[in-house]
């Protein structure tokens, strides 16, 4: 299991729901973003948007699985 | 440890500020419970749960009533040197001591007067705290109200979720959430999920997108909460892999350290698994009914060997 912090830059662009749920879907590992006592599944659409993925944001990424190294790297360049 | 702004409490319980109106910001509820400080106020301090909401209620007032004066402001400003407690409640519209106001006030802590009566106060506090403090979780599944059973389905994403949660609401059950399942501990037995704010009512299915339960199919097609009763896990057909054929084991789900029973169901093309749900869950409500099709088969089989 890795565990990286990030906060979000700027929403416009790149970082929609449906870019994270993408990016996400390419890794065999599960991968979870957690903020405070909620976790969503970064593979599903419905997860993400429950969390709300705004500009400021501090989020953990939880990547677990056989590549989760790859996975949480990639979702911290993709969010920063 | 969650906690929970005063101001909401105040709110929920139609309370009236009397002082510290300008702390009620910062204060903030940690525990679900609350102290009757009679006894710390007769001077015994040892195991005092300073931390949470202080309720007083006729005992307390005409205790403190009773004091002669100079001892009385000695009483409550050793109570008040407490700065952590979140507020002070009088119960029954009683008349707060001056000197309880000029205490509190110093050390930032706002005095709150109920109409309600001590003991139905305490209980509806308890209550309401203990639902709004409690433990919770957030976990990736389906859950879906069938006959009155919450069913809580679990799987990895694109096994067929939410496609299984269309076709159960189709033939007349409730969605509660989709995809995200906020789950509270309630009590000791009962886990309650709910939807987050958010995406309520709506489910997502690959190649059509979202849709809006609610607008789609009516208002008798969703729900808030449901208590969660069983879990049903789908997972791809193995071969060779041994599946439970007799349901006399029943497994279980650990779920914020509680146990839920739990249903690992294979799925793959052709299987209709609406309608495996909808079966788990009656067969579920038979069994808490005290109806175990699979034991009394046994049962049945067994009486015949001996004959």
């Amino acid at each position: 299991m890795v565990e990286k912090k990030v906060t979000v830059g700027s929403t416009d662009g790149e970082r929609t729901v449906a870019n994270i749920v993408q990016l996400a879907s390419k890794y065999k590992s599960s991968i979870r973003l957690v903020k405070n006592d909620m976790s969503a599944n970064a593979k599903s659409i419905m997860g993400v948007m429950s969390i709300g993925v705004y500009e400021g944001e501090s989020f953990s990424i939880v990547a677990e699985g056989e590549d989760e190294d790859m996975a949480a790297n990639a979702f911290y360049e993709h969010l920063k | 440890m969650y906690s929970l702004p005063l101001q909401e409490f105040i709110d929920e319980f139609n309370l009236e500020i009397v002082s510290g109106k300008e702390f009620v910001e910062e204060k903030t509820i940690i525990t679900p419970e609350i102290n009757r400080p009679a006894i710390q106020l007769a001077g015994f301090y040892e195991h005092f749960s300073g931390e949470r909401p202080q309720l007083v209620g006729l005992i307390e007032h005409s205790f403190l009533s009773r004091l002669e004066g100079n001892f009385r402001r000695e009483t409550l400003k050793k109570f008040f040197s407490f700065k952590e407690m979140p507020c002070f409640i009088l119960s029954r519209s009683l008349e707060p001591f001056p000197e309880m106001l000029e205490y509190a006030t110093e050390s930032g802590i706002p005095v709150l007067v109920s109409k309600d009566k001590t003991t139905q106060l305490t209980g509806d506090i308890l209550n309401w705290l203990k639902v709004k403090l409690a433990p919770r979780t957030t976990v990736h599944g389906v859950l879906v109200d069938i006959y009155g059973e919450g069913v809580l389905i679990m799987g990895e994403s694109g096994i067929g979720k939410s496609e299984a949660a269309l076709e159960l609401v189709k033939r007349g059950h409730r969605l509660v959430a989709d995809d995200a399942v906020e789950i509270k501990k309630i009590a000791h037995d009962n886990l309650t999920g709910s939807c987050p704010k958010m995406i309520r009512y709506f489910i997502e299915v690959r190649g059509i997108g979202i849709i809006n339960v609610k607008q789609m199919f009516g208002v008798q097609s969703v729900m808030d909460s449901a208590k969660i009763d069983l879990v049903i896990k789908f997972e791809p057909w193995e071969k060779g892999k041994a599946y439970d054929r007799m349901g006399l084991k029943e497994e279980y789900e650990k779920i914020l350290d509680t146990k839920v029973v739990c249903h690992t169901i294979p799925i793959r093309p052709g299987r209709n698994a609406a309608v495996i749900c909808e079966a788990a869950a009656v067969n579920r409500r038979q069994k808490k009914m005290g109806y175990n099709a699979a034991q009394v088969l046994n049962d049945r089989i067994m009486q015949n060997i001996k004959l």
